[in-house]
């Protein structure tokens, strides 16, 4: 019998092969099958006929060999894969699934009904089908060990570099040194051809592919360690994708396979596996590497002869050669190297390399260590292990997300929809047990959307959408959180009819519902029990599940919201905390602060900036509202809260010589409590000055979903690197704490949680949700704009994230040279532009005081001089630029009774100093017409930018999402010498856009450059990884003409020198 | 017979069973968790890991607690989590909490030997809750604490 290791390999390589089969046809049944994904489909299959052949399990093989049949028939293009033929291959793969968990593996079980369903599904060819089954039944029943061969992919190539002499010593070589070294695997070419290599004498150099570990390859042919390098595979591709490329396969295969056939299930003979294994099955996977591990030293054939279905006797006297290539070998079988360890094994290792982290950064603090290059090393091997460690917790969304592409697709099948499944940010990482956390939530909106949300295609149509339904699976980061939303484009949910049922069950009473908002009616959707679908279905509607939902996110420490546009469709969000959605024990950025005279730490991913506000003017900055503090930071109002009465501390203050006091204050404003007067007079001298100086001053601002509070601190200690550790369960239940960690000088601090915070502090922020979806879309990409005055009752706008600096200038602070005009800032110079010199609009040449703008990213500082009227106000993409402004404008938009001009600074700037743009005339030089696509969903930036690229000797086309943009080139074959992409898109992100074109042959060599708001270094890290080859930040206007022109000459030269050949 | 850790708390004696201690030593300092229950002084960091801290004063409101032992007399106990514990131990029924903890006593004295046989149900005006029982010994009595009450009673409390 075969031993139980082998049908636990079995078993793993099985799951994961009909997994990634899965995967693959549903791909295939979206995009359209290609060769190469049929293929693998149907080796899969292949395979596991021959394996579970070889292995003895007969039930499973017939159910396997059905569907190689029809896969087969698939592959030479005599059945397409959709409709009833993807539910029975999709329904045999689900039984083979399923089988593989069964004891003895379904051995005996019915696959009738499988098997029926595929020879239905496939039955116009019928005929063809049995003529195909003659051909493979003998073959299957013939080699049970040739076809077991089949399971291990590639293994790794080394490359050695060796001495003939000392080989041919080795054990195996002493009948030739080829056919020993194709004992191990295969001889994949070097500097000798194969038959050089057997009469050579002295150093040789060769490559050999083989799923043995390289040491012990050394150990067996008698080679130094050192001369062993792991390569990558050059075939790896070639070989899966063009089954008959056997270079270098052995002359004398054909025959040895025969041989091999001759010997099958004889016990006696000791089948070589570099015999068995060279038999060029017509369709397997080319194996030019070994079988399943057993395979180094001859003595381990009999591991082979032991398992086949007739095999006797357990081999004995080899079992000591055997024995240690099968745990090693096996830890790197099947192509890739795996380990499996227990989840416990790493958690250990996770713990530990967290401490060493810590460990370190303590001594790192305690001593000048800088120099010391040993140490050096040490940290940063300290860093890597824990980084690894890390990464081996943490696991993509996607691995989640695309489970659903076959959810989605047999229940809109089932339930006669029909649904397209958008899956964004499938790259988001989140600790492995949260990621488990989130499936069956998922699974149940997912589930919801498509039974109660998505109309039948009827009805769709009537109600004047797109027939074909639309949902979206999507995570993203977002201040601090991780969001994972399912969101639908189907009936919405009406919030009366809820309220409704919620009356009727007795949840609400007339009068309360009356008063409710239409948000909280909605949370009744999570009361246990409830369900507004008449009838139920067995995919959803009985009221189970919403609730349970909704306890199961919050398990993790998240909450979950809903938005919902009747009629439009409707979102659920999950939001989780990063410190949450992370391993614990990774290394996080903590802000530590300090009250009460004891420090904490806050995470830095929810710090969006710090200030410290002078003593003289707490006053006016600081004001009371409402029982509470509130700071105007620019254009925000934002609510204070002392650290210490979010953690049930007494609000204390730091005396001169260090002593922390109580604080007595009533209002943060004033420089001391409220006293007697007497006592007032008397220490109004000794105290003023003690207390402006340590009156507490720093307030940290938090960004909390998209809104703004600030927690006010006595100081700011610094920002460490800190790995989270869990509370013990003792303290774990004070909701503030998130854990806690050690800093470098080996003290302890709690990690405030900011969700904590909120909740204990009964903050609410408004509610952007409610709103229709439509304009939650345009939202997001909302504009922060500056709007100001110039003359009288003209407005114009400009966006913030052009201007780096507003400041008030005095009429007599300018000063005029000439006819031009400069305002002396810090060191620098500045020439001031009016708008009216420039642009036909009225003068406000009179005033006395004006705002000056500098903006951003110019080589030079220039000053745009505009009126006192200055706010900063969202604008969504409402402008109407349809009518040709002139110059400098790019459009109009009314914002309250107002007529405001949108303003292009840069074309300003570049046309009254054309010297700042050197860019542009380099553009010039560029002879030939390019044709660039550009792709970017704000209105605002692709204009803008679309103004940069209009040159006469480029040809621009724009897309506003990565969908069109791939459609476009794919769909349409459409060609470009450049893309530039923004990356945070509907639909498809960038992200995804540049990794589908790098994937793809035809459409790889085009250059993609990212043009984004992520200025950060981890995204630009994460966009080049992606596959972007330039990353360039929005509006920086120089950079990104530099960067276009520079890869259109290059296209250019390209061009010019194919021309000449 | 089982050996007896013997300590003060708030002037009056208290055991535990040796088996469930793993370390005793100097006091270090203890970040405070605001919020947490009053009994749990805050949390130590421990060699690589960390554990929450028992003020056992704040626990048994007994003795008198105006005979303040000097600090630097002050001692920590860290108890043996579930895995530490012996097998001898858990046959005994000496239980142990999952997670490392440690108790603050006022000073920790010796081992003694005592008989589980003669153990004495605690008498009425001791905190019947966390004292299992009374031995007699040559310098007075001596009562055994049940720590894992102590522990749970916190996760209760904590949990309302």
């Amino acid at each position: 019998m075969s031993s139980p290791e082998m049908i636990e390999e079995f078993v793993a390589d099985s799951r994961r092969s009909l997994q990634q089969l899965e995967a693959d046809l549903l791909l295939a049944e979206r995009n359209g099958a290609d060769e190469e994904l049929i293929g693998r489909a149907f080796r899969t299959v292949h395979s596991m006929k021959g394996n579970g052949g070889f292995l003895g399990f007969t039930t499973l093989v017939e159910l396997a060999h059905e569907a190689e049949t029809v896969m087969d028939m698939v592959r030479n293009g005599q059945l397409t894969l959709e409709g009833n033929l993807m539910d029975a291959i999709l329904g045999s793969v689900d039984r083979l699934m399923a089988m593989l968990d069964e004891e003895g593996l379904g051995e005996g079980s019915s696959v009738e009904a499988e098997v029926a369903a595929l020879r239905t599904a496939s039955g116009e060819f019928d005929e063809l089908a049995s003529d195909d089954l003659d051909q493979v039944t003998p073959e299957s029943d013939t080699f049970p060990q040739s076809d077991a061969v089949a399971v291990t992919g590639p293994g790794t190539v080394l490359h050695i570099k060796a001495e003939t002499q000392a080989m041919r010593k080795a054990a195996d070589c002493r009948k030739g040194l080829v056919k020993g070294l194709q004992e191990a695997g295969e001889i994949v070419g070097g500097d000798v051809e194969v038959q050089a290599l057997e009469d050579a004498n002295g150093v040789v150099e060769f490559r050999l592919r083989t799923d043995l570990p390289a040491d012990m390859v050394a150990d067996l042919y008698h080679i130094d360690p050192q001369n062993i390098v792991e390569v990558p595979d050059p075939d790896a591709v070639q070989e899966a994708t063009e089954p008959n490329s056997d270079r270098l396969r052995p002359v004398d295969a054909t025959e040895a396979s025969r041989k091999a056939s001759a010997e099958g299930g004889d016990p006696g003979a000791l089948t070589r596996r570099s015999d068995t294994i060279k038999k060029p099955t017509p369709e397997a996977a080319p194996v030019p590497a070994p079988a399943p591990a057993p395979a180094a030293s001859p003595g381990t054939a009999s591991i082979l002869r032991d398992s086949t279905p007739s095999g006797t006797g357990v081999a004995t006297k080899d079992s000591k050669a055997a024995n240690s290539p099968v745990e090693t070998g096996r830890s790197s079988g099947g192509g890739g190297t795996t380990v499996r360890v227990s989840t416990r094994f790493l958690d250990d290792l996770l713990e530990f390399t967290g401490n060493m982290v810590m460990a370190r950064n303590q001594l790192l603090s305690r001593y000048q260590f800088q120099d010391d290059i040993s140490f050096a090393t040490l940290s940063r091997c300290i860093t890597n292990v824990h980084k690894s460690v890390v990464q081996q917790r943490m696991q993509s969304i996607g691995t989640l997300f695309d489970k659903f592409y076959r959810i989605v697709r047999d229940l809109a099948r089932k339930l006669g929809k029909e649904v397209d499944l958008f899956i964004e940010g499938g790259d988001i990482e989140l600790d492995r047990t949260i990621l488990e956390a989130f499936s069956d939530p998922l699974t149940h909106m997912v589930r919801n959307a498509l039974d109660h949300a998505i109309e039948p295609p009827e009805e769709r149509t009537a109600a004047g959408k797109g027939r074909v339904g639309r949902l979206v699976l999507r995570a993203y980061h977002q201040s601090g959180e991780v969001i994972v939303e399912v969101e639908d484009d189907g009936r919405g949910i009406d919030a009366s009819k809820i309220g409704e049922k919620a009356k009727a069950r007795g949840l609400v009473s007339d009068k309360e519902l009356a008063r409710m908002q239409p948000r909280k009616v909605l949370d009744f959707i999570f009361a246990p029990g409830f369900s507004t679908k008449e009838a139920a279905t067995d995919v959803s509607g009985r009221g189970v599940g919403m609730d349970v939902v909704r306890v199961n996110i919050e398990r993790i420490g998240g909450v979950i919201e809903v938005h919902t546009n009747p009629g439009a469709g409707s979102l659920f969000a999950f939001r989780l905390p990063l410190t949450q959605a992370v391993v614990s024990s990774s290394l996080i950025s903590a802000l530590v602060v300090e009250v009460n005279g004891q420090r904490f730490a806050i995470p830095e991913t929810a710090v969006n900036e710090i200030i410290r506000v002078d003593p003289q003017d707490m006053q006016d900055r600081i004001r009371e509202m409402e029982g509470g503090h509130v700071y105007q930071l620019r254009d925000r109002v934002l609510s204070i809260i002392h650290l210490e009465d979010a953690l049930g501390l007494e609000r204390t203050w730091t005396d001169a010589s260090g002593v922390v006091r109580p604080d007595r204050r009533q209002r943060i404003g004033d420089r001391r409590a409220a006293e007697s007067p007497e006592m007032a007079a008397k220490m109004a001298n000794r105290r003023s000055l003690l207390d402006r100086r340590h009156t507490k001053q720093t307030l940290v601002v938090i960004e909390f979903r998209r809104s703004y509070f600030a927690i006010m601190v006595d100081k700011v200690a610094g920002i460490e690197e800190v790995v989270v550790r869990e509370s013990p369960k003792l303290v774990d239940m004070v909701h503030t704490f998130s854990g806690h960690t050690v800093l470098g000088d080996g003290s302890v601090v709690m990690m405030v949680d900011i969700h904590g915070i909120v909740d204990q502090m009964g903050l609410e922020f408004p509610d952007e949700d409610g709103q229709p979806l439509a304009v939650r879309g345009a939202l997001k990409t909302a504009q922060q704009m500056i709007v100001f005055d110039n003359g009288p009752n003209e407005f114009f706008a400009a966006p913030l994230m052009m201007v780096s600096l507003i400041e008030k200038v005095r009429a007599e602070e300018i000063r005029t040279v000439g006819t031009r005009e400069y305002y002396q800032f810090k060191d620098a110079t500045i020439p001031i532009l009016r708008l009216e010199d420039h642009l036909d609009v009225a003068s406000n040449r009179d005033c006395k005081e004006y705002h000056l703008l500098l903006p951003a990213r110019l080589a030079k500082p220039v000053g745009l001089l505009v009126g006192m009227d200055l706010s900063v106000e969202d604008f969504s993409e409402s402008f109407d630029s349809k009518v040709d402004h002139g110059f400098g404008l790019i459009g109009t938009a009314f914002r309250d009774d107002r007529l405001v001009m949108l303003l292009d600074l840069y074309a300003l700037f570049e046309k009254i100093m054309p010297e700042l743009f050197q860019a542009v005339d380099h553009a010039r030089k560029n002879e030939f017409k390019a044709r660039v696509l550009m792709v970017e969903d704000n209105m605002f930036f692709s204009k803008l930018v679309a103004s940069y690229l209009q040159q006469p000797n480029i040809d621009l086309t724009i897309t506003y999402d990565g969908q069109q943009a791939w459609d476009l080139l794919v769909k349409d074959g459409e060609r470009f010498d450049l893309i530039v992409s923004d990356i945070e898109m509907p639909n498809m992100n960038g992200f995804e856009l540049v990794r589908n074109i790098k994937h793809n042959p035809d459409l790889r060599h085009m250059p993609v450059i990212a043009l984004t708001s992520l200025a950060d270094e981890d995204s630009r890290e994460r966009g080049m990884k992606a596959g972007f080859d330039e990353y360039a930040v929005k509006i920086d206007k120089e950079d990104l003409l530099g960067m276009v022109f520079d890869y259109l000459n290059r296209v250019q030269q390209q061009t010019q020198m194919v021309g000449r050949q | 017979m089982i050996d007896m850790c013997v300590f003060t708390v708030g002037g009056s004696r208290y055991a535990i069973p040796v088996w469930s201690v793993e370390e005793i030593f100097r006091p270090v300092d203890i970040t405070g968790v605001p919020g947490a229950d009053d009994r749990v002084a805050g949390i130590i960091n421990l060699r690589g890991s960390s554990a929450a801290v028992i003020d056992l004063r704040r626990c048994l409101a007994t003795g008198d607690s105006s005979d303040q032992v000097e600090s630097i007399k002050h001692r920590m106990i860290l108890l043996e989590s579930t895995e530490g514990l012996i097998e001898d131990a858990v046959k005994m029924g000496v239980d142990a909490f999952e997670e490392p903890v440690v108790l603050l006593a006022d000073w920790v004295h010796h081992i003694d030997r005592c008989d589980p046989e003669r153990r004495h149900p605690p008498p009425a005006h001791l905190n019947r809750k966390f004292v299992v029982g009374v031995y007699e010994r040559d310098y007075g009595y001596l009562a055994e604490l049940d720590v894992p009450a102590i522990i749970n009673d916190i996760l209760v409390k904590g949990s309302d």
